[in-house]
């Protein structure tokens, strides 16, 4: 019977321990959400949950499987209004798409993931204006997203930083997990 | 470099890259089938969004207000050395503003004393709920807010929402403490307004930008840019009067500068207004047996007119004074 206790609350903590990276991107679009409206609004606010699902994958999609690629899109859903499965469609395949290439981004040092954070941004924000149109059924401006893109760009380094001292914090095993 | 045993190679085709991820690969077409339930099943989704709404209600709150304060705090700094120009300039338009309450009191007065003459019915009370705004979630093609107050506080869907610079949007869902605003500038947004001066009636077409556009005006009607564009009460949805921007030119159908442009509202008010549309059982028995003949019928106008602003309790404002701006 104890044995059982221990093996639950050892797999109590283990999940509690996988979710950090989840909790910490929620928290940081919770925080992307608040009506700060730095510059008034002239900028648009950066897309966090991308910056969030790019990272892991690259530099550990153990701590965030595909499942919870979804949940982060639905959330975002939630929260912008957006119609439900937009963005989790856009996640999922900038999660696979990044999947797919991280040993190409990896080859290069330092920049090269930041290049490689570039090339997923545009092919998200291009993703975006198409199905956007699809779904709302009319013509849309291309600035939005391309602004949001190059915002999310900007500061990716920043959250990158911050999303890599939680990386640090839950384990030191090399890069590739 | 154990970990270079473990590195996968790229893989050669999409396909093969779905089969190593089956995972992915279901959780894709779960995406797209939620795409598709979103646009049939309206009312679960908007259910479901509400229940999401209220639950993360407080834990936006939570966040919102330490970010409020410390804008506030940030706006003191940057204000501080500007202290005495703000309050010369403050006791300026304290002046001007103390010279055009006395003609608006003077204006209510006559306004009142017309009503009363012509018999004009009394128009429905506008009350409202205050509520802070808790989520700015304009991201790309979707420009909605969310407030802290819900069904519990009064809320319905449907009901305008302002700041004190004009009409900002209208509630799209109301949960028990949060409700979701969708705002003038969204794809989404169709709202009645007519033009002030030409008196010129419109739908005010949100198309993601600051500038939403006037559509559906009378072929050939001429508008001067300027001109103040603001509710009306068709539709019976929105109080009328309320103001919502300036006409300017655009490419195509004329523009609408909205006095609100985007995300600058921490507070906001819900109105609650309601017309009852109302069909009687039998016709009027005076009804005038010449139709040509103008029908005036006593007893078909109100004989209390319009309380004038100052008895109308606390809550409750008269719609003419949201012209006041």
């Amino acid at each position: 019977m104890v044995e059982y206790l221990q093996l639950g609350y050892v797999w109590l903590l283990q999940f509690v321990w996988r979710a950090i990276p989840l909790v910490a991107t929620f928290l940081l679009m919770m925080l992307a959400v608040a009506p700060l409206n730095l510059l008034q609004g002239w900028v648009t606010a950066p897309d966090i949950a991308l910056i969030s699902v790019f990272f892991w994958a690259m530099h550990g999609p153990a701590f965030l499987p595909p499942w919870a690629v979804f949940v982060i899109g639905l959330t975002e859903d939630f929260l912008i209004g957006a119609p439900l499965g937009f963005w989790v469609l856009l996640y999922l395949f900038a999660y696979g798409f990044t999947l797919s290439q991280r040993v190409f981004f990896k080859g290069r040092t330092g920049i090269g993931v930041w290049l490689g954070f570039a090339i997923v941004a545009a092919i998200n924000a291009a993703l975006a204006w198409l199905l956007g149109m699809l779904v709302f059924e009319r013509w849309l401006s291309p600035m939005e997203v391309g602004s949001q893109a190059l915002v999310s760009v900007l500061v990716y380094p920043a959250f990158a930083r911050l999303f890599a001292i939680v990386r640090r914090s839950l384990t030191n095993a090399p890069e590739s997990l | 470099m154990a970990w270079t045993s473990r590195r996968r190679r790229s893989p050669s085709s999409v396909w093969a890259f779905i089969v190593q991820n089956p995972v992915l690969g279901v959780l894709v077409v779960a995406a797209v089938a939620l795409l598709f339930l979103s646009r049939s099943q309206e009312e679960i989704v908007q259910a479901a969004r509400s229940l999401f709404d209220d639950a993360s209600s407080s834990a936006l709150e939570a966040v919102a207000k330490p970010t409020a304060e410390g804008k506030r705090w940030l706006e003191g700094v940057t204000t501080f050395f500007s202290t005495y120009e703000e309050n010369q300039r403050l006791r300026d338009e304290n002046a001007r503003l103390r010279t055009a309450q006395s003609e608006l009191a003077e204006m209510q007065r006559k306004v009142g004393r017309y009503e009363q003459l012509l018999k004009i019915p009394a128009e429905s009370p506008v009350t409202s709920i205050a509520g802070r705004v808790i989520a700015d979630t304009s991201g790309p093609f979707v420009r909605t807010i969310l407030v802290s107050a819900g069904r519990d506080q009064g809320v319905e869907k449907g009901q305008a929402v302002v700041d004190d610079r004009g009409l900002l949007g209208r509630i799209i869902g109301a949960g028990k403490r949060s409700a979701r605003v969708l705002l003038l500038s969204d794809l989404n947004s169709r709202i009645p307004v007519i033009v002030e001066g030409a008196n010129l009636k419109a739908i005010l077409v949100g198309d993601n930008s600051d500038r939403p556009t006037l559509e559906y005006l009378p072929p050939g009607s001429r508008l001067v840019a300027g001109a103040r564009v603001v509710t009306t009460a068709d539709g019976a949805a929105l109080p009328p009067g309320v103001a919502i921007g300036i006409v300017v030119k655009g490419e195509g159908s004329p523009k609408v500068q909205l006095f609100t442009s985007e995300g600058r509202a921490d507070f906001v008010r819900v109105l609650h207004y309601r017309i009852e549309n109302d069909v009687d059982e039998e016709a009027p028995q005076s009804a005038p047996t010449d139709p040509a003949k103008p029908r005036i019928d006593p007893k078909a106008a109100t004989p209390k007119p319009a309380s004038p602003a100052g008895n109308a309790g606390p809550g409750a404002r008269p719609a003419t004074l949201m012209r006041f701006r």
